[in-house]
């Protein structure tokens, strides 16, 4: 793939989600929790090194998504490692919120690129935005599942707790389910995906040329 | 369908509506509004597949059909005869069960849109994705009910954190049976067996739908 030139906003989410991932690396550390440590590491190893290796091949997300993820690695790092969730009141349901966002766009962005470039799949607009909101909830309970189990420092207090945050998510993919569909009316949303969708597109090429 | 395994839908459908009626007058008895209501709809539901069959010629899936009922009849036996508390995993048991009719369900619906939709190609891996995430989604649905329930007439169906984590669990583990065991028989054709009459009667029900529509 040929790199092409980034345009201002995604040169300034492509750098600030690695500020965020850097700087969450080093606090980590200092605080000792090591779990974020391998985390970030693995992180900022898959940002740079591909790019490092082979200098014509660059993995570029949407740039909302960039910033999306250096949103909620941000809300995730003030809460674990400041405790911010257990601090400041409403912490917890807006980084489920954000979280919960990111996935739903993933989820849109995923599916339409399959759509497009996969024989496998063929979709409707509306179809696409019932599989986000299900995906979405589906991945508010995984979530859970992990604060059940008490991995990566996260912890469930109350079931109530556990009903607030499935309804966020609920809510987080019924939302960006709408704007998908208004993006795809508008055109808009196959300029989004278009570099990734590309990117997808020479891998399974690629593929079916070695096999 | 073979005349034996016919024969044997009936009877177990039959037997359980019949104790679904049992219940429906003993909730009556024990003038329990909530299960009165409860189990008077749900017996409406077990007749929604003959209904079905009636009123738009399409035959479920025999398996779907004794699945919807023994669902139902679980729920209804739980609540009416107390066992959801007195028979211990009495719950966990009853979500599993009708989280496989909603994967079974799902499985079903994609097919048929599959089959008979533009709108809609699903490769089988993205088939069995889909049917676990609705599952799961339906799991979280059924906690807001249960949630809601519990805010606007004070029953106490929320039975704590570790009940609802196991609850979704539960859920979760149904849909990802249902979605590999409806993969493997897809695989194998004997989905199609299965829902043989099912596809020839939706097909045969768009057609005339169509048919109409175009008229129009």
């Amino acid at each position: 793939m040929i790199k092409r030139k980034q345009s201002k906003p995604e040169l300034l989410a492509s750098y600030s989600l690695q500020a965020v991932l850097i700087a969450t690396f080093l606090i980590a550390l200092w605080k000792q929790e090591w779990l974020w440590v391998i985390g970030c590491f693995v992180a900022v190893f898959i940002g740079f090194i591909p790019s490092l290796i082979h200098k014509n091949i660059n993995i570029l997300l949407p740039w909302q998504i960039e910033l999306l993820i250096a949103t909620v690695a941000t809300l995730n790092m003030v809460g674990v490692l400041l405790n911010a969730y257990y601090i400041i009141p409403g912490f917890g349901e807006l980084t489920q919120f954000f979280t919960s966002v990111l996935v739903a766009f993933l989820a849109f962005a995923v599916i339409y690129i399959l759509h497009v470039y996969w024989d496998g799949l063929i979709m409707d607009k509306y179809a696409m935005a019932f599989v986000v909101v299900i995906g979405t909830m589906a991945s508010g309970v995984i979530l859970e599942f992990v604060k059940w189990f008490k991995l990566f420092g996260a912890a469930q207090t109350s079931v109530e707790g556990v009903l607030t945050s499935l309804f966020i998510s609920t809510l987080s993919g019924i939302l960006i389910a709408l704007i998908g569909v208004n993006l795809i009316k508008r055109g808009e949303f196959d300029e989004l995906t278009e570099g990734l969708g590309k990117q997808f597109d020479s891998v399974m090429k690629q593929r079916k040329k070695n096999k | 369908m073979n005349i034996q395994r016919k024969k044997v839908q009936v009877f177990v459908s039959f037997l359980l509506r019949s104790i679904m009626i049992l219940l429906f007058f003993i909730s009556i008895w024990q003038n329990d509004l909530n299960w009165v209501f409860g189990s008077g709809f749900a017996v409406f539901l077990t007749f929604l597949p003959m209904l079905l069959e009636r009123n738009y010629h399409i035959t479920l899936p025999w398996i779907l059909e004794v699945l919807i009922v023994f669902a139902l009849f679980l729920h209804i036996g739980g609540g009416v005869l107390s066992m959801y508390y007195t028979i211990p995993l009495y719950d966990k048991f009853a979500h599993f069960v009708s989280s496989f009719l909603v994967a079974f369900i799902s499985f079903a619906a994609i097919y048929i849109l599959d089959e008979y939709w533009d709108g809609l190609h699903m490769d089988r891996r993205a088939m069995v994705f889909v049917v676990i995430v609705s599952t799961m989604a339906f799991g979280v649905i059924w906690e807001f009910i249960e949630w809601g329930s519990d805010l606007v007439f004070g029953t106490h169906e929320q039975w704590g954190l570790t009940d609802t984590m196991t609850d979704l669990l539960v859920d979760t583990i149904g849909g990802v049976f249902m979605a590999f065991f409806g993969s493997s028989f897809m695989k194998s054709g004997k989905w199609m067996v299965l829902t043989k009459d099912f596809n020839q009667d939706i097909k045969s029900f768009l057609d005339t739908f169509r048919k109409e529509e175009k008229k129009k």
